[in-house]
């Protein structure tokens, strides 16, 4: 039982929505007579379509604050009371609609008296930014200058790009992550590597001199980098691990003392275990990055387009 | 001998407290005999600090000793004082070892030799004086003991404790830390602990904190010459075996009431084993004048043994008191039934209803406060197919008509009479009711809350038993389709076994033999098949249907091992019996045939994927005995926690559900949160009974929670946390511009921590926060029918 993703919410809803506005705003573009040919801010169809976007806008920058404040729940302290009252009013009630009885179906049903779910949102937000895309670029006529109507198109384009990557993202890379993550969780990986580096400098102290340095280079490798971003430019997370690595080959004096050549064999396999955690953290941390970078460029560009949208608008009122 | 005494009563508990509190008041002539040195022996035996809960609250406090809420102490001191106060005589250091005579001819003989006359005798001496004691040679040796009072006073100790329920495996668990503890069963099995015990016993057997030794019994005890300690010899499986302890602790439970009785001398002719005594509405019993009152008659609690301390003495004085729940009965009664006193209304009641015929009148009472009569209109639906509701109908009058709906789709209509019951199969299984129940012409009925039933059914084995007839009868009905006339379900029902599973326990296995068919009558079962040795789960079985059709149709050994996947009873009817039936029944004969090719195909869809093992996940992490469990389809989720704040934002500031804790299988997660399950383990133990089902099927704390955590422990999923109570801050929008998040304020009027646990968003209209808010479709909620389906079997 697959369910469906925000792309697919109920069957395509909002891609359907989005579809026949955009038809209608097509056939509304192609039937009324335009002295700029195809269209312009100015004119008539400039400022539906004007209107048009800027109320698209407006919907789509209420997503983001609908996302980070769910809508206001009444107070709880009284549903105790309320519920009883209600059970007992639906138990007298003979012809209560049986629909109330299918606790999921009613409950999913009224789901709109909340502001709907935030997938609904998510969807209609993903469809009405490619609309808005469409409509933005009719109302601008293709007329660029070096003025503030042009600016307020770049950021809608740079948002609408960014958008179309995040949505990709959000499709692509949670499946790769949870391929990516042991049972265990990443938490725990965190835990194993805190482990290994303890036996490391545990066996590494009893080991000569020069190979007790080797395996020192390695503990400048931390998966912990300042920034989660980072991640996806940082080289190699364990590449002074494998320093000591190649170091610890290419000498070869323990080989010659048996009890030296035991101590040898665990630390280089504590090592390997610590190479291949390192490189593990390093994947999720560099995965989950890459899931969310977009929103870098996605949430402070559609703060600078809203400012940047009022003014020209208000110019516009301003010039009128 | 000396003069006669008007009144003897015998135990100084809170029931003989209170009676001679009241006969001193009122100026009757008495007598308090106290076997041990002080009074309400079993209250002073409490662990320290203990509260003494004053339950039930609904019931009025009639008495001359006061008595609220409050630590052990602080009750005892205040008894002491107002049964001083009163000016009772009291006599303690005087056992008294039988009672002969009738009324105006009573003669107690102490155990010190002494004896007494008396006219009338209360007896009230309560069921914790008659402890069950070991029957060996040696048991009057010190170092036997049958309580343990404070388990810190013994360190570097070798104790064995005796017995196979809760409070000996609690005494052994309480010891094991500093001493070796070797715990004796008599059985295979801890057979009378809850689950939260037995999963403690394990986990200190796992952890050798603890000895057990199953299926022993002691045979004698002696000293050991050399060390001067005990020495015990115990039978059991393996060749007699020799122990050396410092002491025992034999925790063996109490004598039934009737031989609590009889060691006094007292033989009440009308009373079975396992009842408690016929009683008058005065508490007098077949023996005229004495009066039997508290635990032995049935009502355990401290507040009731002490109302009817007073009321007993009332009545033997000649003004009788209608008793404390009177009026509370009266006007529940009255409503609904045309009678002229709660004594005649509590006839009729006993009179209607065959089932409740074994009960005194005392806990007749007691069932009918906790319950409520309704009369409801005909044609009025008293619940529907498919709702949550755990309370059961007895039917006192008219007819209801019962609307059952069969697996195969096709439904019928039952008419129930007065004296019949419904509702059993919601109580035993805990799963929606199976039928709508429609209210015919005069009904009247007795709904009574699931609490209230158990304990019923714990209290009287008889009822126990007249209703898992009842609903063994049903449950084949409702497998077999109406088709089976009586004489037929009669056979099937007499050669019917009960079994009992825990789960992961296999009801049988692939490639056994066909023993019969096993009605699941609560609790679930998985049927898997084994392919390369691995076993595949293929179907999820829940209460109410059946399994093991198919070997018995095709001859064949079984074709799939069908394992529990909670605790589960069932249900086997022997192979024999099956199919004759089967033979004279073309009808239920077609509908199994069925069956079996739709189990042929299951077998071949489940076999050929690797599904299986999800449904086996979710089946092992509390999925079998969910009602609606949270999952996160980690293919989907983006790692938002939304989820987490949306139900923090809409309870408290606490978010029920932790999202990264909790385990994954494949992409799916099941994070911390609620199952809301069949029989919920969370209820077991609340002291203020605040958890609740509600007829939508969520389980809730309400707000009477005392914050004691009991829950917390009890829970096996780790789901319930105790928390502060806090206002969520909405973010205001320069919050959202700038990133913050505000942090949410506690209620400066509500500082106490109580119990918090997923309410499925209970009375808030829409979906539940966390799925409602989960931006991709990740968070879901599913019950356990729809594994298969999500499992793509």
């Amino acid at each position: 039982m697959r369910r469906a993703s925000f792309l697919t919410y109920r069957k395509l809803r909002y891609l359907k929505l989005s579809a026949a506005l955009l038809g209608l705003i097509l056939l509304t573009a192609w039937v009324l007579p335009d002295r700029y040919g195809f269209a312009y801010g100015g004119t008539l169809m400039g400022y539906l379509s004007g209107t048009l976007a800027a109320f698209l806008a407006g919907l789509l920058a209420w997503y983001g604050i609908r996302k980070r404040r769910p809508p206001r729940i009444e107070d709880r302290r009284h549903l105790d009371r309320r519920c009883r009252v209600e059970t007992s009013q639906a138990r007298m009630d003979q012809n209560a609609d049986q629909r109330t009885r299918e606790r999921r179906g009613v409950k999913r049903h009224l789901n709109w008296q909340h502001g709907g779910t935030l997938m609904g949102w998510l969807s209609a937000h993903c469809y009405l930014g490619g609309v808005l895309f469409v409509v933005a670029s009719l109302h601008s006529g293709l007329h660029f200058g070096l003025n503030i109507h042009t600016l307020t198109y770049v950021l809608l384009v740079v948002l609408v790009a960014s958008g179309v990557w995040g949505a990709l993202a959000y499709v692509r890379y949670p499946l790769l992550i949870s391929r990516n993550a042991d049972p265990e969780g990443t938490r725990d990986r965190q835990a194993q590597l805190a482990e290994v580096e303890r036996k490391l400098r545990a066996n590494a102290a009893d080991l000569p001199v020069e190979l007790s340095a080797a395996v020192a280079i390695s503990n400048d490798d931390s998966p912990l980098v300042f920034c989660s971003w980072w991640q996806i430019f940082a080289s190699r997370a364990s590449a002074q691990t494998d320093v000591a690595l190649t170091r610890i080959q290419s000498m070869s004096g323990w080989m010659a003392d048996a009890e030296c050549q035991s101590a040898v064999r665990e630390v280089y396999a504590l090592l390997l275990k610590k190479q291949h955690l390192l490189a593990q953290i390093a994947d999720a941390s560099r995965l989950n990055a890459r899931m969310r970078i977009w929103q870098i460029m996605h949430g402070p560009v559609s703060l600078a387009f809203v400012g940047v949208l009022v003014a020209h608008v208000s110019s516009m009122l301003v010039f009128w | 001998m000396t003069d006669k005494i008007p009144l003897v009563i015998v135990g100084a508990g809170p029931a003989g407290l209170a009676a001679a509190a009241r006969a001193a008041q009122v100026g009757v002539s008495h007598l308090l005999l106290e076997a041990g040195p002080e009074i309400a022996h079993t209250i002073r035996c409490f662990p320290k600090g203990k509260i003494v809960m004053a339950e039930p609250t609904a019931l009025p406090l009639r008495s001359s000793v006061g008595f609220l809420s409050d630590s052990s102490d602080v009750v005892l001191r205040r008894w002491s004082g107002d049964l001083a106060a009163s000016g009772a005589v009291v006599r303690t250091n005087a056992k008294v070892v039988q009672v002969a005579g009738q009324r105006g001819d009573f003669s107690l003989k102490l155990a010190d030799g002494d004896s007494i006359a008396a006219e009338q005798v209360i007896i009230a001496i309560g069921r914790q004086g008659s402890i069950r004691r070991l029957d060996v040679p040696g048991s009057e040796l010190t170092g036997v003991q049958y309580q343990l009072d404070d388990p810190d006073e013994y360190v570097d100790e070798t104790i064995v404790v005796v017995g196979a329920g809760d409070s000996s495996l609690e005494n052994a668990l309480a010891l094991t830390p500093g001493n070796r503890v070797i715990l004796v069963s008599p059985h295979d099995d801890f057979i009378n602990c809850g689950d939260v015990n037995l999963g403690r016993l394990k986990e200190a057997l796992a952890a050798d904190r603890l000895e057990a030794l199953n299926s022993a019994r002691i045979a004698s005890i002696d000293i050991s010459p050399e060390s001067g300690r005990l020495n015990v010899t115990l039978h059991s499986s393996r060749p007699i075996e020799r122990l050396e302890c410092h002491r025992i602790i034999a925790r063996i439970g109490t004598l039934p009431v009737r031989q609590t009785l009889e060691k006094l001398g007292i033989v009440l002719p009308g009373m079975a084993s396992g009842e408690f005594p016929r009683l008058s509405e005065g508490f007098e019993s077949e023996i005229p004048g004495l009066f039997i009152i508290g635990a032995l008659a049935g009502c355990p609690l401290i507040k009731q043994a002490l109302n009817q301390g007073y009321e007993v003495v009332e009545y033997l004085r000649g003004c009788p008191v209608p008793p404390a729940d009177d009026e509370a009965l009266w006007t529940k009664l009255n409503q609904a039934l045309d009678i002229d006193s709660v004594a005649a209304g509590i006839d009729l009641v006993r009179q209607r209803l065959p089932l409740l015929d074994s009960l005194n009148a005392l806990q007749l009472r007691e069932v009918l406060r906790d319950s409520e009569i309704r009369a409801p209109q005909p044609g009025e639906v008293i619940f529907r197919r498919n709702d949550f509701g755990d309370s059961f109908f007895s039917i006192l009058g008219g007819s209801v008509s019962v609307r059952l709906t069969y697996p195969d789709g096709k439904s019928a209509n039952v008419t129930l009479g007065a004296g019949e019951f419904f509702g059993e199969l919601g109580l035993l299984s805990g799963r929606r009711r199976s039928g709508t129940v429609i209210s015919g012409i005069d009904c009247v009925l007795v709904e009574t809350p699931r609490r209230a039933m158990l304990r019923l059914l714990d209290l009287s084995p008889r009822i126990q038993r007249q209703l898992d007839e009842v609903a063994m009868r049903r449950a084949l009905a409702s497998c077999f389709g109406t088709a089976l006339p009586d004489d037929q379900v009669e056979l099937l029902v007499n050669g019917a076994h009960e079994r009992s599973y825990a789960a992961g326990d296999a009801l049988f296995r692939q490639g056994d033999a066909a023993d019969g068919l096993y009605l699941i009558r609560r609790g679930s079962v998985t049927v898997s098949h084994t392919v390369e040795g691995r076993e595949v789960v293929i179907a999820y079985v829940a209460a109410g249907n059946y399994v093991g059709e198919m070997a018995l149709v095709s001859g064949q050994p079984r074709s799939a091992t069908v394992r529990a996947a909670g605790p589960t009873e069932a249900v086997l009817l022997e192979a024999v019996h099956f199919r004759a039936m089967m033979e004279r029944n073309p009808e239920a004969r077609s509908d199994i045939a069925r069956r079996y090719l739709e189990g042929l195909r299951a077998i071949s869809a489940g076999t050929g994927s690797q599904n299986g093992n999800l449904v086996e996940f979710l089946v092992a992490r509390g999925g079998g005995e969910a009602t609606d469990m949270l999952l996160i389809d980690y293919e989907m989720c983006i790692r938002c926690d939304n989820c987490e704040r949306a139900c923090a934002n809409v309870h408290d500031g606490t978010s029920r559900l932790v999202r990264q804790a909790g385990q994954t299988f494949g992409t799916m997660h099941i994070p911390t949160s609620c199952r809301h399950c069949e029989h919920p383990q969370c209820m077991k133990d609340c002291p203020p009974d605040a958890i609740h089902r509600s007829p939508q099927g969520e389980i809730f704390i309400s707000d009477s929670c005392i914050g004691c955590g009991n829950c917390q422990s009890n829970c096996p999923y780790g789901v319930i946390q105790m928390a502060v109570p806090q206002e969520y801050v909405r973010r205001t929008l320069v919050d959202i511009v700038i990133g913050r998040a505000p942090r949410p304020r506690v209620r400066a009027e509500n500082t106490m921590v109580k119990a918090v646990k997923c309410d499925m968003c209970r009375g808030i209209v829409g979906e539940a926060a966390c799925v409602r808010e989960c931006p991709t479709g990740a968070a879901r909620r599913v019950n356990p029918d729809e594994f298969h389906l999500m499992a793509g079997i």
